[in-house]
């Protein structure tokens, strides 16, 4: 190599490893459609792989304190803390090698964290910085498990009341609900094609949009679909998303997001998108995906249109409405930020 | 020294503007029927962007800006038509290109004869080797049938005795779900006196190499003399043993045909 290369090669990389603000970012690249639109930031953490490594980035939800906290199953630490600027504040764990669900709740003032875990198949109910307070078993009381391996809990979400609904999205596609100490209440959802019958119940969150009629959003994802549930598990409606392998539902506000891991029409091609709805269940937006189009009250299939997503597992929506998407299977690449445009 | 500091504050400023990286376009959907047609098929290309466009060729280039703009579905009328397709757009990279061939109705088949397909993918009934349909890459869609037995017959009765140039199977290459092509690919004539089978043509294919993503493959086997026949026998060796860097290392390969077509 002669020198000048050399020099020319070290200036790049300095300045490639260089810390650029933001606001001196031009190249915006703007994706969604209507007034859910954002700006996307594919190198908002600031966290060091070499210290901090991730493997497949599963989910991520907002603290009280506006902290963002990561999911991640890199036992070297399972759980990362962030600002919103991207900026790594803290990590833990190293127990949770199936590390896949992440779910916090206000308990009486004080935030706690459900990991659902794949590998372990159990659920742990721990504080905001790792203490154990609470494991709960495959569900036997159900009838329908016999050995702890046929449970694959993927997700958790928490009612008002403390009550915990856990999907197990990669075992039965049963969907268990427990008391607050963890007594088990019942059981419903199960793998089947049938209108209530679910296929990869990957998620599950508590809709409170209606407030006298709270009930319980389900996703099917290979159904590309969610199915809503009562608070004692009857089926009530189905929202048909065509083409969309979406993820958990996460409600905020009047909307409804979801990673969308895949399209149908190209299937392990890393061709994700996220997918925002509103409060009738309408597709108002797709970032980095098809423009939503309806024929009659279904929309029309949906797929990726920008590669600027490969497999998105999770979308976090923080307090100030920007978003934060975790991937699996894409290259250990940390979450990106999404800034809304107004 | 004074250009390497230009080359630095240049980069600065380049970097600087560009922090967000360019995004590529995902390529466009490819909707039709069949890859097979009669008289003519029909092509739909969605990509519900907006801001970009959808460039497209049939004539086996490379989509440029230069190539037309789709407006309205592409229709093919000739056989062996490949439809290209690829996406630009200001800000993005271009997409990659997508692509379909299409394949005219050979001769007329009446009637076609075949080892059973495997339970789990029986194709749509006897005429599924024959019926134009297919040409997508579902591999459980039943224009696919599926064998895993290593030698398949296909007898083809033809309407009238003709003179046969060649012979056209369509494949599926799916290695990630353990589909691959075969080793090997025979056509026999039976005598019209004694009825014993006279080797006509043949081809080996190279099942093992490594192929990433799933496609189909027309596999054409062209006749040195073009005799008249009214009968065609398809002999197909499938894979003995999948290659080392598999998952499924050392077991048969699976075989999966939509169509075949005689010209």
């Amino acid at each position: 190599m002669r020198r000048r290369d050399f020099i020319k090669n070290t200036s790049l990389g300095l300045v490639a490893t260089l810390q650029i603000p933001s606001v001196l970012a031009k190249n915006e690249t703007i994706l969604g459609h209507n007034n859910k639109r954002y700006r996307i930031n594919q190198r908002w953490s600031q966290a060091d792989v070499s210290r901090t490594p991730v493997n497949d980035c599963h989910e991520m939800v907002q603290d009280q304190k506006g902290r963002i906290i990561l999911l991640t199953n890199e036992t070297k630490n399972n759980v990362l803390i962030y600002d919103k600027n991207g900026k790594f504040l803290d990590s833990w764990g190293t127990e949770y090698p199936g590390a896949h669900g992440l779910t916090l709740f206000n308990e009486n003032g004080k935030d706690v964290l459900f990991i659902c875990d794949n590998n372990r198949h159990q659920v742990i109910k721990t504080t905001l910085d790792g203490k154990v307070l609470m494991q709960l078993e495959f569900p036997k009381e159900t009838g329908k498990y016999e050995k702890r391996e046929e449970y694959i809990p993927t997700e958790t979400a928490i009612a008002p009341n403390g009550d915990i609904y856990v999907a197990d999205g990669y075992g039965k596609d049963f969907i268990i609900q427990y008391d607050y100490k963890g007594k088990y209440i019942r059981h419903f959802g199960g793998r089947s094609d049938g209108a209530e019958g679910l296929l990869n119940a990957h998620g599950v969150c508590i809709d409170a949009r209606d407030k006298n009629k709270p009930s319980l959003i389900v996703t099917s994802r290979q159904h590309n679909a969610f199915k809503r549930f009562d608070m004692e598990g009857k089926y009530l409606e189905t929202i048909a998303l065509p083409g969309a392998w979406v993820c958990r539902p996460v409600i905020k506000g009047d909307y409804l997001y979801a990673a969308v891991l895949q399209s149908n029409s190209r299937l392990w091609k890393e061709s994700g998108f996220v997918t925002i709805l509103d409060q009738q269940n309408r597709v108002v937006s797709n970032l980095a995906g098809s423009e939503p189009t309806y024929t009659g009250d279904t929309p029309d299939e949906m797929y990726q249109t920008i590669k600027a997503f490969k497999y998105p597992h999770d979308v976090c929506v923080d307090d100030e409405e920007n978003l934060y998407v975790a991937q699996w299977n894409s290259g250990k690449c940390y979450p990106y930020k999404l800034e809304m445009v107004h | 020294m004074k250009k390497i500091l230009f080359l630095f504050t240049f980069l600065c400023c380049h970097f600087a503007l560009y922090t967000q990286d360019l995004l590529q376009l995902a390529p466009p959907i490819l909707q039709y029927e069949s890859s097979f047609f009669e008289k003519k098929s029909m092509v739909t290309i969605k990509f519900a962007q907006k801001n970009t466009q959808i460039h497209y060729t049939t004539n086996g280039q490379m989509p440029t800006e230069n190539d037309p703009i789709y407006t309205r579905p592409v229709v093919v009328k000739n056989h062996l038509t490949t439809v290209k397709a690829k996406v630009f757009g200001q800000g993005y990279l271009p997409s990659e290109v997508v692509e379909v061939c299409f394949y005219k109705r050979g001769m007329d088949i009446t009637k076609v004869e075949h080892t059973k397909p495997h339970k789990s993918y029986p194709g749509s009934g006897e005429r599924t080797l024959i019926d134009q349909k297919g040409g997508d890459m579902g591999h459980s869609n039943p224009t696919w049938m599926g064998f895993l037995q290593d030698t398949l017959m296909f007898t083809l009765d033809l309407a009238k005795p003709q003179k046969v140039k060649s012979i056209m199977a369509h494949v599926l290459i799916s290695q990630p779900t353990w589909i691959f092509l075969p080793e090997k690919i025979e056509v026999y004539f039976p005598d019209p006196n004694t009825g014993t089978l006279k080797l006509m043509a043949t081809k080996a294919l190279d099942a093992t190499t490594k192929v990433s993503e799933s496609t189909t493959q027309s596999v054409v086997l062209d006749l040195d003399n073009h005799l008249k026949t009214k009968r065609v026998v398809v002999k197909i060796y499938t894979l003995s043993h999948i290659p080392e860097w598999h998952d499924g290392k050392g077991t048969p390969g699976w075989f999966f045909i939509d169509e075949l077509m005689v010209y």
